[in-house]
This record gives structure tokens, sequence and C-alpha cells, in this order.
């Protein structure tokens, strides 16, 4: 399981920055898959050539990874007409009637949710300086979600699932452990009612950590819990920004309440995910230190909106910020080649690029935002996603009412083949067309695509020597997973 | 390949798919694997793989059909009609304007389809030869025969007569079809269905998934055990060698060492009984109460391992050639030839090793009389012994067969004249990883000696150890791609050799270390002595035949083989005349 918005080329998904998207594979998985697609006029760029020894091609469409002899590629980098008709070949073979592409261009009939994500507090004991959540009062006062809004949201997530389905819970904020009762009772009543109607339900929740309890942890123990953990790598680094209202660092405390469960995480997975700041672009020694902490994954994200501007990347920061990916990514090979790969994936952000790559995914969205996806606040109402909750451009939905003609209303036009510049994009289906979050906030800029491109770019061209030094990392077995 | 006729290949350019959807936009324009020959239980039971009938079941579009062969109303029955069916929504080009025609007559068909009138083929018709579906006496053909006369139908224009069979006694079977046909009777023209497309051999996408073999039994349940037949049972592993964690492993080939993962396990075995599992017993019933049951195979089929050269794997796979193929391949053709030769010689002088030590081993007729009393399974053991020592010995003669094989190949790439190696064996055992070369010595099969032999057929070292850098060097381009197959051939069945040698230690140690039972005290030869030098003889001419055999490809030397088979047989013979007598040949005499 991935501690990204599980887009390939997330590494600006800004879903760390406090707050984290309930994890797994529902709220990802686009299935959708229309009948007929429009005929659309001009259509992208239909291949990208990942240069490299060997020598790539990347079929966009069906995000198909393909290696070519030198010759051949130099020829399609001359755009020699006889090697892309060839290539075309190639492509009509991927693209085979009979084997309709994902809905990549029409938005299927939306799927009920399968996931939500209930902000339980809107409060928080920190005050980190680039949270977008501002103190987790969403610029308005800090409340907290009762019981009764939590057990609604239950139900009605419940109500559309079929049995054998399965359904996620996540816990949000501002920091969700300010309502401790409320996500200890919501565990307890989704375990039973899901249950009596034969429906799988995972949980998720997004936390800083400082106030983890025993009780906490034998929850997070003895449940299907994805614990993702907002620390931001050593101790200097997190408490630069991370701190308490007085100013005080909070890492000490952090490490010191999830020892145990870190140590023995039960059923759960705990995860760290840092925030990364333009002060600090070292991104794997952020990764070692949170794995020297004991954190089994680790992902990254950059400051990319929020209430300081000083901190968030700009420019030639995302130049640099990707070279901190590439040498994060490094770093990681390296030690699965030492250490073995019984654990898996230590850097999130490089095994969920390689797992999409492998599995050919190809998306016309972002995220599952709205999709699989809603957000509920402290009155109940439905938001696209943890992100968003509380800004009336995003709402989908009353109290207790999900709406699915307004969560159309706000997908169908952010199709990424409906956006600009993401329809001459050659990434723009490993990519999604980005954060919508951030999208509405700071637009799409040249930098930040860049980067994804870069990072997607250099994830192709390692893929095919990573799939057969490891194989096992891309086929996992699922006995190792639980036993590791 | 000459680098002219290199220039003249029309220049392609290659292109490898690398994930999964590139890899599934080539596997998808076919057949699904498990229609391949590869994947039936093809030489045990050729031909079922899946069941022919339901192929024809589909014979005629728009049509489908059952063919009854018990009951009451036997013959061709319709149980389908669909006139919508894409092939008659969108026919062939040749077909198009019979599917125009068709159509309404399916329609006015499927109307009158009714649950208590069943529907029957009555005659068939094609290139204007017409067969009614009824034998001489008048009465109608079981659903088996008319279902043969179906399959005679060639791919094109055929038609139909379908007939209601209202239930008895309307038309009492029996009864001839009258020629003027009956007013019911429905005339259908339309065409055999090419079950395969001409282009691609894909089979027609009417079928679905799992009808062609609908009617077979089902393998991954109750069958798979029971099957009365062992069909089902022929194409799954029995008896294998259990996982080996990986860290484990210390063989290249990525078997371990250790006898406890070389012992043979059930494959079916029982999941709830232990994690360790003992060894195999050697029927099937009696291995029965310790296999998985109806309930486990239904619920944990998928936990059954996947088996790969008769080990079960845990997670990654090694390729058996994963380590040879990584040796150092030698930089010429001349080096590569050099350790051929060597090879051969090596080859030949473990033949002799074995054949000695076999001869050293009583017979079964002896060990009867020996064991009387206190060893009760020596006879057993004995005839093991000597079966092990004999196949290992052939299996080294046919590699030094190979070994030849590899030098006449690596001639006629290289265009040099062939020169066979059989003599002399090499007299020096080489240094196993780790130790030095030792002279070779003829001796009896004590306990010291098989562990020797272990040794020698641990895949390693000795020998198999040596043959990496010859595949590593035939992997190369430029050599022809049978030899690094041939050499591959030789290095792995040593691994047989080294299991063999291992089950006769287990076996024969109980006979203790100091004169055990089982040998016989033999002793080289004297020479000079007139029926060893007639032993001896007998070895050389052998030695003789099969280097003119070597030479390949002429009938002279087909003969010589052969004459030197039965020279062999003869030699057998008198080996163990001699051996008898306390003598063993002393086959280094003629290279000291
Ligand atoms: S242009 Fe659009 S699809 Fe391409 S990287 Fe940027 S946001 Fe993603
Ligand atoms: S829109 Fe929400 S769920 Fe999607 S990437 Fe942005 S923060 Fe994550």
């Amino acid at each position: 399981m991935s501690a990204s918005c599980g887009t390939a080329g997330c590494p600006t998904a800004g879903c760390g920055s406090g707050t984290q998207a309930p994890t797994g594979p529902v709220p990802l998985a686009l299935t959708s898959r229309p009948g007929a697609l429009p005929a659309t006029a001009a259509r992208g760029p239909w291949f990208h050539l990942v240069e490299g020894c060997p020598p790539l091609v990347f079929l966009v469409e069906r995000s198909a990874v393909f290696e070519v002899e030198p010759g051949f590629a130099a020829a399609l980098h001359a755009s020699d007409p006889e090697a892309v008709a060839q290539l075309a070949s190639v492509r009509d073979v991927v693209e085979a009637p009979g084997h309709p592409p994902e809905g990549l261009r029409e938005l299927g009939p939306l799927p009920a949710p399968r996931a939500i994500s209930l902000n339980v507090a809107q409060s928080c004991n920190l005050a980190c300086s680039y949270c977008y959540a501002d103190e987790g009062r969403f610029g308005g006062a800090a409340r907290r979600m009762p019981l009764a809004v939590a057990r609604r949201a239950v139900d009605e997530l419940l109500r559309t699932a079929l049995p054998g389905e399965a359904v996620l819970v996540g816990f949000i904020g501002g920091e969700p452990l300010l309502n401790r009762a409320v996500v200890h009772d919501t565990v307890a009543y989704a375990t039973a009612r899901a249950a009596s109607c034969s429906v799988g339900v995972g949980f998720s929740i997004t936390t800083n950590g400082t106030l983890v309890r025993a009780v906490d942890v034998a929850l997070f123990r003895a449940n299907p819990f994805t614990v993702t953990v907002s620390v931001d790598g050593g101790v200097q680094t997190h408490d630069r920004h991370r701190h308490r209202r007085n100013g005080s660092g909070s890492w000490h405390s952090v490490i010191e309440r999830l020892h145990p469960l870190l140590d023995e995480p039960g059923r759960c997975l705990v995860s760290a995910r840092a925030t990364v700041t333009r002060d600090d672009l070292d991104i794997a020694r952020r990764v070692r230190d949170l794995a020297a902490a004991g954190f089994r994954e680790v992902g990254v994200s950059p400051a990319r909106t929020g209430p300081d501007p000083r901190v968030l990347l700009v420019g030639e920061d995302w130049a640099e910020y990707l070279r901190g990916l590439v040498a994060a990514a490094e770093a990681e090979i390296v030690r699965l080649r030492r250490d073995g790969t019984r654990g898996g994936w230590l850097f999130s952000n490089l095994g969920t690029a390689m797992t999409e790559i492998h599995r050919g995914t190809a998306r016309p969205l972002p995220c599952g935002a709205a999709y699989g996806y809603l957000s509920v606040d402290v009155d109940g109402a439905y938001s696209t996603c943890h992100r968003t909750v509380g800004d009336p451009r995003f709402l989908v939905g009353a109290p207790a009412a999900p709406s699915a003609p307004a969560r159309r209303r706000f997908l169908a036009p952010r199709l990424v083949d409906r956006q600009e510049p993401c329809r001459s994009c050659w990434a723009r289906y490993l990519c999604g067309g980005g954060c919508h979050a951030e999208v509405v906030q700071a637009g799409r800029d040249n930098g930040n695509c860049d980067l994804i491109r870069g990072w997607l770019d250099y994830c192709l061209g390692r893929y095919p020597a990573l799939r057969g030094e490891f194989p096992e990392l891309f086929n996992p077995t699922p006995a190792k997973v639980a036993t590791s | 390949m000459t680098d002219d006729q290199a220039s003249e290949q029309p220049m392609v350019n290659r292109i490898f798919p690398r994930n999964l959807t590139a890899e599934a936009a080539y596997n998808v324009l076919g057949n699904p694997p498990s229609t391949r020959p590869e994947s039936g239980v093809a030489n045990c039971f050729p031909g079922l793989e899946y069941d022919h009938r339901n192929l024809d079941c589909r014979f005629f579009p728009g049509l489908e059909v059952v063919y009854v062969a018990q009951g009451a109303a036997l013959g061709v029955r319709i149980r389908n009609v669909d006139p919508g069916e894409n092939i008659l929504v969108r026919p062939p080009a040749e077909y198009v304007s019979i599917a125009q025609a068709l159509r309404p007559q399916l329609r006015a068909l499927s109307a009158r389809l009714s649950a208590a009138t069943p529907w029957f083929v009555s005659a068939l018709e094609q290139s204007g030869k017409r067969i009614e579906l009824v034998d001489d006496t008048g009465a109608d053909l079981d659903g088996v025969t008319a279902w043969r006369l179906i399959r005679s139908l060639r791919p094109g224009p055929v038609t139909l007569l379908v007939t209601p069979r209202p239930a008895p006694p309307a038309q009492p079977p029996g009864q001839p079809v009258p020629s003027d046909q009956p007013p019911q009777t429905v005339r259908l023209d339309g065409w055999r269905r090419s079950y395969t497309d001409p282009q691609t051999g894909v089979l027609d996408p009417t079928y679905q998934p799992g009808e062609l073999t609908q009617s077979l039994c089902s393998p991954w349940t109750h069958d798979f055990r029971d099957c009365s037949c062992t069909y089902w049972a022929a194409n799954h592993p029995d008896i294998v060698f259990p996982a080996v964690p990986r860290a484990e492993r210390t063989q290249p080939s990525g078997a371990p060492t250790e006898a406890s993962e070389q012992i043979r396990i059930n494959w079916l075995r029982d999941p709830d009984v232990a994690e360790v599992h003992g060894q195999a017993l050697p029927s099937q019933p009696d291995n029965r109460p310790f296999e998985a049951s109806y309930f486990q195979i239904n619920q944990r089929w998928q936990d059954l391992s996947i088996v790969l050269e008769g080990r079960e794997t845990e997670g990654s796979y090694v390729p058996r050639s994963a380590a040879r193929d990584q040796a150092v391949p030698f930089s010429t053709s001349d080096e590569l030839r050099g350790r051929i030769v060597q090879l051969a010689g090596l080859e030949h002088l473990v033949t002799l090793l074995y054949l000695y030590a076999l001869f050293s081993v009583i017979s079964p007729a002896q060990a009867q009389e020996r064991g009387a009393g206190r060893w009760p399974t020596l006879a057993d053991d004995v005839t093991f012994a000597r079966n092990v020592l004999l196949e290992v010995a052939t299996g080294e003669m046919q590699h030094l067969r190979w070994a030849n094989h590899l030098l006449w190949g690596l001639a006629e790439a290289i265009g040099h004249p062939f020169e066979p190696a059989v003599v002399p064996p090499a007299l020096v055992l080489p240094a196993p990883p780790g130790g030095d070369g030792r002279p070779a010595q003829l001796a009896p099969l004590t306990l010291d000696t098989l562990a020797l032999f272990v040794d020698i057929e641990r895949s390693s070292a000795y020998i198999d150890g040596q043959y990496a850098r010859v595949t590593a060097t035939l992997r190369q381009p430029g050599y022809p791609p049978h030899l690094y197959q041939l050499a591959s051939n030789i290095a792995e069945e040593g691994e047989e050799h080294f299991l063999h040698f291992r089950d006769l230690q287990r076996l024969l140690s109980p006979y203790g270390e100091k004169d055990p039972v089982y040998l016989r005290s033999v002793r080289p030869g004297d020479p000079a002595q007139p029926e060893i030098g007639a032993a001896l003889d007998a070895y050389r001419h052998i030695l003789t035949l099969l280097e003119t055999g070597y030479q390949l490809g002429d009938r002279q030397n087909q003969k010589a083989l052969a004459e030197a088979r039965t020279a062999m047989f003869a030699l057998q013979s008198r080996a163990e005349q001699l051996a008898q007598q306390g003598h063993g040949i002393p086959f280094f005499a003629p290279w000291q």
C-alpha cells in the first residue's frame, strides 16, 4: 500500500501537507470503461522516447513500455516517417479493438464512493508553518465531529456497498486524535456494520503522532489500519517547521509515542509522510533518517500551497527537488541490493511509480477525489477530498447526501484530455493532470510539470532493469507481505 | 552467417514489450496459453485438451445444438437459436447474402421453439449431397453418430433441415423421413462455421471461456486428486523436492546441499498436517491418507506450489543456469576446444571409476546368501547400488559422446577438421573449489569412494563446474545455439547423478566403513595375466570402435557404434566373472 495519492507522478500532489488521503485500492481505481470513444480531433503525442541504454518507447494511451534498438530510437527521434509508421503498427496492436482503452476521454458512470475520510477534528495541537489546514480549522472555528455525524457517514458509505466488496474509512483533521472517542467508536461501529452486510472494511488515519496513546496503539494493531504519520525527517529537519504553538519541536514526542507501534505494528501499516520545503531539498537524508527512526515506508511531497510562502517550492526549486528525488531513488536501489526485498519498497514515491508503470496504469484523472473517494466535514457535508474540506468550491453534497450530479459536474471538465497544457503532454495518463486542490489554488506551472515529467522519465528508464533485478517487488506474494 | 548475407537482410526494428500492458498486447492476439499443445497433457492423452463435441455444438451460425446419444429422443437437438449472433450481423464477406437470408429463417424458427416440443436436425446438405440423419431402418441416428457426420462437413455453405419432434406417438421413431418434407420442417441455409480465424488461428469469439472444456472433469477440484484414469493427475506434479529458502542455497543451480532438502515430498500433501512433511511414500494409495482433502483442495488450490525443475519454488525463481551463465567465456575457440577435449577425458575417467566400483559390489544372488538372517535388505540394496552405478556410468559414457558431438559441431562452425577425443582418459581428478587436483584411483565402493563420487557429481565442484565456461562461451553469438543446449544438458544431468549417489550413501552407510558386507574383495588384476590382458584388449577395442563411430554421419560409423555397444555387453559379463574371482580390470594400465 502506498502513502501517496497513488498517482505515479504524484511527487507534487500535496496529500502530505498535513493530512492524507486514505490509501488503498478504493479511491484510486478508475475502472470505468465507457463504450464508444468520441471522435476527437487533435490528440496529443502518442508516444514518448526514453533515452538510455537500452532506449525505451512509452506508448501514451495504454502506458505500454517497450524496449527498442538504439537505431530505431534514433530514427524515431528524428521523426523518420518509416520508423514512426512501424511504431504506429505496434500501437495499433496495443490498442487493438476488443481491448478498449480505459475510459480516458469520457467520464463513465460514477461508482458509488468506496472510501471516505472523516474530518473528525477541525483543530490541531501543532502549528506547522505550511499547513493548509490552517491549524486544522480550515479558516473556520475549531470544531469536532459529533458521533452521530460519523456514524451516519459510515451508514451512507455501506448503503451502496455490495456483499464481498471492501470500503475504506479514513480519519483526518486537524489532528484526528483530538477527537479520540469518535475515532474509536467509529472503528467499532463500522466493523460491526460492515460485517453484518458482508462488506470488508479498512481504516486509515493521518496523524502528527504527538497524541498517540496506548489505547490508540492497541486500536491500530488490532484493525487493518494504515497509519500515516506526518513527520518530515530527522529531528532538526522536522522541528524546523512542525512545532507547537509555543514554538517547541515535536519530533521527540512523535517518535517516543510511536515506538511501540513501529516495533510491533500488528495488523497495521505505519508509514511516514514528509513534507519537503524549499529550505531543505535533501530527500535521501530525510528518508534515511525516518528509516532509522523505525519507519518501513516513507513518502515525500513538496510544499506547494500553504500560508507561508517562504517555504513553498518555486521556479528553480523544482529542478533541485527532482535531483533530490532521483538521489533518494538511487539510495533506495542501493538499499534493496544490500538489505534484500523482504520489507518491500521503503521509499514509497519510487514504489508507487514503479508499480504503476509496471501495471501500465492509464488514468484520465489524477486521483480518486470525487470519484471513488469523498471527505466528510464536521457537519457531515461532502467534499471532493481531505484537502478541500470546508472549501465551497469543492462541495459535492449536503450533510448525509453526497450528490452524484455534483461530483460529475466537478469531474467532467477536469478530465485530463480537457485540460491545458495537459492535452499535449506525454505524461498525461500517468499524471492525470495534477492534484485538483493545487491546480485550483495555484494553477499548473511549468516547473512543477517538468518535475513530474522528469521523475516519470527517470522511473521509466529505471523500470526494466529493476523489474529484472527485483521481480518479487513487482509480483509480491501476499504471504510475504503479511509476515514482513 | 557471412557478412554478405547479413547485409542482404531487410532492416527489422525489433521491439520488446517490457511492462504488463505491453506484454498483454502481444499475448492477446491468439488463444489462451492453456490451448497450446505444450500446456496440454499432450504426450499422455493427446486430444483430450478439450471436448471436440463442444466445438461442433456451434457448427452452424446462429444455432447451438446438443448431441443426444442416450435416452428416448436421440439425435442433434436444437438448444438455442440466436438470429442476432455477431457473425450473422457482421458476416465474413463471402457469406453476406447468405447471412441476410438466414436471419429471418432463424427468427421464424426461434418463434416456434418451445419447451414442450424439441426440434432436431433431420438432414444436412452440402455441395449437392444430402444426408438424412436416420439409419437403414429409418431410426434416428444417435447423437454420436450424427456428430461424426457433422464433423465431416467442410467449411462452406450448408443447408439444414430441422424438424420438431412432438411427444410420441405423433411421429413414431423409426419411420423414414418422407422425401416431401412435412410442412413443419424448417429449412436453414447457412454455412459451416470456421472455428478459428484463418489468419491468426484465434478461436471464434462465440465460444465463451470454459465452453470447450465444460464437459471434461474439473481438474482443480476433486478430479485433480481422484481422476481414476490418472488423466488429470498426469499433468500435475506428484513427488517433488521442497522449496529452499533463497539464502540457504549453496549450489549454483539453486539447489541446497543439505540432505533434509533433498528428500522427496508429496506435492498434494495435506496443508494442515505440519509445516515440515515427511518423505513421500512409494505408492499413491500409501500417500492418500496424508493428501489434501476435497475440501482443502477446493479452498486452497491456489496455495499449491509452483514446481520448477522438480522443486517447489518460493518467491523468485533462480534458473539452474544462473551461475553457469555468469562464468567467464573463453576468448578463443581454440581454448574452448582444448577445454572440451579435457572434459571428454574426464568423462572417460569417471566412467572407469564408476565401472570399477560397480564390479566390486556382490551380485544380488550372493547377497541373498550372505544377508540371510542378519541383513534382510542386503539383496535389495546391492541391486539398487549396482543399478545406480551402471546408470550413472552409462550417463557419463553418453556425456563422452556428447562432448565429441560438441567438438564436431564446433569444428563445423569454425571450419576445422574434426578429431574425436576418446583417449586418453584423464588420470588426475581436477581440484574442487579450494583444493588440489589428485591422481585418480580405481577403488571398490567403500563409503570413502562413494563420498568422492558424491563430490564429483556435486554441481559446483569437479566436472559440472568445469562446463561453466564452456556454456558461457557457447552462449555467445557466433556459436550454433544447439551446442549451448547440448553443453547445458550435460551440466544439468550432474545434479541427477548427485542425487542418486546421495541416496546410495544413505542406503549403504549402515553397513559400515570397514569390510562392508556388500563388497567383494577385488584388486586390480595384473595385465600380464592372460585373462586380464584379454579384458584390456576388449576395452581398447571398444575405444577404437568409438573413435571410428564418432566420425559422424557415415553408415560405417554408425555400424562401429553398434559394434562398440555389443562389445561393451561382452566386456560387462567378462568383468563380472573376473570380479567373482577377485580381479578388477586395471583400466588405467594402457595409459600408465
Ligand atoms: S501538463 Fe498536465 S499531465 Fe502533464 S505533467 Fe503537467 S499536470 Fe501532469
Ligand atoms: S485532489 Fe485531493 S486526493 Fe487528489 S491529489 Fe489532490 S489532495 Fe490528493
